[in-house]
């Protein structure tokens, strides 16, 4: 059995960034427990350095959403520590919480938008509770309603949107702020093959500007078109690294699955 | 590096005032009901008040000027009036005797009526005796039997035709008086708890309603503070505007009172129709706001939990 406590992968797995900075995100020796007998994470350890795009892979109850979870800050790890730009957030307060959200952007599956608010209604919630001026709402909006391709929809209703349009939507909601982190839940998982694409696009061009990204998916197909480093999870454990697409683990599950990729 | 943005609280206030609007804005019926709700409940109270600080008024008019009236035999003399005056005046107990005389009892009761004023022409004239009102020390008010002593020891007097003491009146009018403020405490505290409950109802629906919404904005990073004061405030503006429309409900429901009652409350004797003072007024506003607030708080506990 693979001795998860020695696994380091910060050593491993070289991010794309210079070695000597401060790691975005460091997640050391992190567990989560729901049932004592059955951790949604265990034992997980990595760092994640800006710039980074990162899949998180795993089937279905791997852990990557309970991971999505703890690097939102919506969960606190039982075990091990989480730091942001080198500080422990375990302990933060629930408004110096809220504060760190606002450089974060999160995109879901189910996009989660306001089914009976206007497009510029949802994008402008991350930006009214940072506090910037209606008038600066209205032109920021403008801009990353351009940005993901749907100009001039602002008073439209989300709920009267395609599943793609609302993706778009709600990429453009994390976008706003200009966050720092960009974490995706199965942001493809309810989208047809074109609109799939162009989720992965606006991603990878947000990250080029500078965003990290982190993407939990269980889609292959994905990764193997669009090869990023990549974490792949099992039963809550890490099992997995990967530089874009050469994934090394001593997990023989794992090393299927990163064949297959 | 992408540039996080900075805010300003005074945008942050203002998004947050827009968002306790825009709960008003996006389920106005349901506010309307609850706002009815509220001022008919906030009304009741205030209009149970004002009768039991009328009821307070009138019997404060009745009593509280003369504690005991003499009535004089038609033939007492002015200078066996003084003489009698100066002999009760002089009886321990007794703080002051003021009289009044035939003429200027008659000048009162047209006074007194008003508009009715004439009645007093047409009755004969000893239906105006003079008359001595005995105004008591404290002590000697509140200790029945002396004054009933004091009572039967002037009734002996020769020139005295009669003693009225108000005893009856004043009993009947006090209980009256007891169960008209008892009343509107019961009312006060029945509508506090009506408007914790409709507030509390009608925030905790928009909460429900907004439930996607709320955990939308924690996820954009929204503080527990930004979350809840928009409810807040929408519970707290609400109860406030209730009570203020009961006011005004009641101002107007005075007026139409006032132009019934006010030709008669002279004739019992309690002058006119006296209205909530100012700060009571300002107490039932301050008194509604709170009952808004707490309304919204205890909805929201729920909330925090989530």
């Amino acid at each position: 059995m693979y001795n998860m406590t020695t696994f380091n992968i910060q050593t491993n797995v070289p991010s794309r960034h210079l070695s000597d900075t401060t790691p975005l995100i460091k997640l050391f020796r992190v567990s989560k427990f729901y049932k004592p007998e059955n951790p949604a994470l265990f034992d997980v350890s990595f760092d994640i350095d800006p710039g980074d795009f990162l899949y998180i892979a795993g089937a279905s109850g791997a852990g990557k959403s309970t991971l999505l979870k703890l690097l939102h800050l919506g969960e606190q790890p039982d075990t091990g520590t989480i730091q942001f730009n080198g500080h422990d957030v375990s302990s933060l307060k629930p408004s110096a919480i809220s504060v760190l959200r606002r450089s974060m952007g999160i995109i879901f599956q189910d996009f989660k938008l306001i089914d009976d608010l206007s497009v510029a209604a949802n994008i402008g919630l991350s930006l009214e509770v940072i506090g910037v001026s209606p008038a600066f709402i209205h032109q920021r909006v403008g801009e990353v309603l351009e940005e993901v391709g749907l100009p001039g929809i602002e008073d439209e209703m989300a709920g009267s949107l395609s599943g793609g349009e609302q993706q778009r939507v709600a990429i453009a909601r994390a976008l706003a702020p200009n966050p720092q982190l960009i974490l995706a839940d199965e942001p493809t998982g309810s989208l047809d093959t074109y609109s799939a694409n162009f989720v992965l696009d606006m991603l990878e061009s947000i990250n080029e500007r500078g965003a990290t990204v982190i993407v939990a998916t269980h889609d292959r197909m994905l990764m193997a078109a669009r090869p990023h480093r990549t974490l792949a999870l099992e039963n809550g454990k890490l099992v997995g690294f990967s530089r874009k697409g050469a994934f090394k683990s001593r997990d023989t599950k794992f090393s299927n699955s990163a064949e297959a990729i | 590096m992408m540039e996080p943005m900075q805010g300003k609280t005074i945008f942050r206030v203002a998004h947050i005032l827009l968002r306790a609007v825009s709960g008003f804005r996006r389920r106005p019926w349901l506010h309307a009901v609850s706002l009815f709700t509220l001022a008919a409940a906030f009304l009741s109270f205030a209009a149970t008040l004002t009768v039991a600080l009328n009821l307070n008024h009138l019997i404060g008019g009745w009593v509280g000027n003369s504690e005991m009236t003499v009535y004089l035999k038609d033939d007492t003399s002015d200078a066996e009036i003084t003489q009698l005056k100066n002999a009760v005046r002089a009886i321990d107990g007794v703080q002051k005797v003021q009289v009044t005389t035939k003429a200027r009892a008659r000048e009162k009761f047209a006074k007194d009526l008003g508009a009715y004023g004439d009645i007093g022409s047409t009755l004969p004239k000893s239906a105006f005796p003079a008359s001595l009102d005995i105004y008591l020390s404290d002590q000697l008010s509140r200790d029945r039997d002396s004054r009933h002593q004091l009572a039967a020891r002037l009734s002996k007097v020769n020139m005295i035709d009669e003693v009225e003491l108000y005893d009856d009146w004043f009993e009947r009018l006090s209980a009256m008086s007891t169960m008209g403020r008892t009343a509107a405490w019961g009312l006060g505290l029945l509508a506090a708890v009506v408007a914790i409950l409709v507030v509390a109802a009608t925030v905790r629906t928009g909460v429900s309603a907004r439930r996607k919404e709320i955990s939308v904005m924690r996820f954009v990073g929204a503080t527990q503070a930004y979350v809840r004061l928009p409810f807040l405030i929408e519970g707290a503006v609400e109860a406030t505007l209730a009570m203020l429309l009961a006011l005004l409900s009641l101002h107007y429901l005075m007026n139409h009172v006032d132009s019934v009652l006010g030709s008669i409350m002279p004739l019992l004797g309690g002058g006119s129709i006296i209205r909530l003072q100012s700060t009571i007024l300002f107490s039932l506003i301050v008194g509604g706001f709170l009952a808004g607030l707490l309304g919204a708080r205890l909805s929201l506990r729920k909330l925090e939990e989530a």
